[in-house]
């Protein structure tokens, strides 16, 4: 089954290009005085066969940045300016025709609700068949026996092809749509909140199954979510987003031992524990900015138990703070 | 959780069962569910009790059996003693609605975007009669304010749609309480928030279960929210409860093996960065009855676990409570 598709190179660095290059992206909601600011300047690169979580609250961009390299931005959602490369290649303004190609077989989407995407009239094979058809020349029965093959390589028993998608539970329905992204091996999977509709027991079951798909087919993960509990657990580094821009980019480790960025702290201690002592937590006060009209300096200043004068003025650069970590924030370093 | 004298027993269930009958008329696959199967529980006075449980645990049917949105089809519901389990009419049941609130999921849904949030408060006021006309008004900035909505004469004036989710759940919470109700039962009041509000929310159910000694059920599928705001814990499995007891020791010292695949499901990095692979894998299935009778047991102090029994050795098995 494999596809026209070059190998993934492996995870270590065989190869100094990112398989991502998002480059000063700006994306905006409508235009003028009346836009929203959804994507104000994000750089971050995903290199081959790495997991990156983007965390944050919802309306900070996340998923403003999934659909930006999917490019399935709706108007009145427009990139404003920057760049998105994949292998070098630069996707904006890329031809019809060669995003056609190059969706699905590049770089493939997993919606929150992604299990509501399946047709309910249509047998979960047949689907499979519309896909595989849409990409490549393939006869029916090949489309089915691959798709049979997809679906044992998330756990579901290859019979369920004849399976109406209302016959399946919304875990086994995710796990159809995950089985689809990875039909045509690609390179990048985006995940936007795939477990959040989910119970925990199933995303558990889920996410352990991303993992080890990842380890053995070796494709890059952009895994979007709110919860930093599980990204903490699943990724290889994580971006912290806030209204619209990165403030802080380390590895799963170093951020959830030591966040730069009074925010990631923030977001911390926003989850209660499940052991240790119980005691009275404050989440983050106040509510996100609005997007139409984001404070001066810092976006994040009107809630940061820290900031300074300057914070209200100061516009804090992503910089790097120590080894690979970079933070925006003028105290970075200094917050505990 | 400090008192040793047990505060009163506001609402009980008694073995409550509610079973739906799916599939079609005629059709040879019609079955029926057992939603709810044999539960009983206590709701306490200025007490949080959370009901903890999968999709489709039956956590929710609960909620709408206390509601009397749904009829028991057997078992008892008491509200400070009184069977409520088959009230009918509409009198009856509003003055028990008076005293039985809800909160619910979505705020985006529960709230009427082209009313005022001072209506969603002076409207339960009217309803129920529960102060005189002339203060109602007044009454609803009160509430504003005890729900942490400043200054109340702006929000009140504001539409749902200018608010923020989390502003928005303190609306529904202000409604629950316009009555002045005993009972607040909140069916995952924070899953839709966004994650740096959640906790004011809870902490806000923690205030009101002190100041206004309310007893809340707090339903949801996140143990470690559960945690941090419950003094009780029930865990639900396929309708049934399998263990229940004072949350410390139900988290800590789990007893039924469905609790522990629970809590080795949630993330949790403070345990350690990527954990112990886990083990659950399929193994929700087994948790369902097969017919094996069960019953609750009472296996350490107020810490009760669902274990197989014979017919005969009933003696230390609770028969509801």
């Amino acid at each position: 089954m494999n596809t026209v598709i070059a190998e993934v190179p492996p995870t270590s660095a065989t190869t100094t290009r990112p398989l991502v290059e998002i480059d000063r992206l700006v994306v905006r909601y409508g235009w003028g005085d009346d836009a929203c600011h959804a994507v104000n300047g994000i750089s971050l690169d995903i290199r081959p066969g790495e997991i990156v979580g983007l965390a944050g609250e919802s309306g900070c961009g996340k998923s403003t940045i999934a659909n930006s390299i999917m490019q399935i931005l709706r108007l009145p959602g427009h990139v404003a300016g920057g760049s998105i490369r994949f292998k070098g290649q630069e996707l904006l303004g890329m031809k019809p025709e060669d995003l056609r190609r190059f969706r699905w077989r590049n770089v493939s989407l997993v919606f929150q609700s992604a299990m509501n995407s399946l047709n309910p009239v249509t047998r979960v094979g047949d689907q499979f068949v519309d896909m595989f058809q849409a990409h490549e020349k393939v006869k029916k029965g090949e489309a089915l026996e691959r798709a049979g093959d997809l679906l044992e390589l998330v756990g579901i028993d290859r019979k369920r092809l004849r399976a109406y998608p209302h016959e399946l539970s919304g875990g086994m329905r995710q796990r159809v749509i995950i089985a689809m992204a990875l039909a045509l091996r690609p390179e990048l999977l985006l995940m936007d909140e795939p477990t959040t509709a989910l119970d925990v027991v199933v995303q558990r079951e889920i996410l352990d199954q991303i993992k080890e798909l990842q380890a053995e087919l070796g494709f890059a993960v952009l895994f979007i979510t709110h919860d930093l509990s599980l990204l903490v657990e699943l990724s290889d580094r994580i971006a912290i987003m806030y209204a619209g821009d990165v403030v802080e980019l380390a590895t799963a480790a170093e951020l959830f031992n030591r966040p730069l960025h009074p925010y990631t702290a923030g977001l911390m201690s926003s989850f209660p524990p499940l052991t240790g002592e119980r005691t009275v937590m404050t989440g983050i006060p106040g509510t996100p900015p609005d997007l139409r009209n984001l404070p001066t300096g810092c976006t994040f200043h009107p809630r940061c138990p820290v900031a300074t004068a300057a914070c209200s003025t100061d516009v804090p650069l992503l910089r790097r703070i120590e080894g690979d970590r970079l933070a925006a924030c003028h105290l970075a370093g200094e917050v505990s | 959780m400090s008192a040793t004298i047990e505060p009163a027993v506001v609402l009980e269930a008694r073995d409550l069962t509610r079973t739906f009958s799916v599939g079609t008329g005629w059709s040879p696959k019609r079955q029926t569910i057992r939603a709810v199967d044999d539960v009983s529980f206590a709701l306490r006075a200025g007490r949080v009790t959370a009901l903890v449980g999968a999709s489709g645990s039956g956590k929710s049917t609960i909620a709408r059996l206390l509601t009397r949105i749904y009829e028991p089809t057997s078992g008892t519901i008491r509200l400070d003693g009184e069977d409520v389990s088959h009230l009918r009419g509409r009198g009856s049941l509003r003055r028990y609605r008076r005293q039985v609130q809800m909160i619910f999921q979505d705020p985006f849904a529960s709230l009427n975007p082209v009313k005022k949030v001072v209506h969603h408060l002076e409207r339960p006021l009217r309803i129920h009669k529960a102060v005189p006309a002339d203060r109602v008004h007044e009454r609803a900035l009160e509430l504003l304010d005890a729900v942490g909505l400043v200054p109340p004469e702006k929000i009140a004036e504001k539409y749902p749609h200018e608010l923020s989710g989390g502003q928005r759940q303190r609306v529904a919470i202000a409604r629950a309480l316009a009555v002045e109700p005993q009972v607040v039962l909140a069916d995952e009041p924070i899953s839709m928030l966004d994650v740096s509000i959640r906790l004011g929310v809870l902490n806000l159910i923690a205030e009101l279960k002190q100041t206004r000694d309310i007893a809340f059920l707090y339903i949801t599928h996140d143990l470690a929210s559960a945690r941090y705001v419950a003094d009780e814990v029930l865990v639900m499995v396929a309708g049934r409860i399998v263990e229940q007891g004072p949350t410390d020791d139900v988290l800590h010292r789990p007893l039924h093996d469905y609790t522990r695949l629970l809590l080795s499901a949630v993330p949790d990095p403070a345990s350690g960065l990527h954990a112990d692979a886990w083990s659950g894998k399929g193994d929700i299935e087994r948790f369902r009855g097969d017919g094996t009778p069960t019953a609750l047991v009472e296996e350490r102090p107020g810490h009760w676990v669902r274990r197989p029994v014979a017919a005969s050795d009933s003696d230390d098995v609770k028969e509801g409570r």
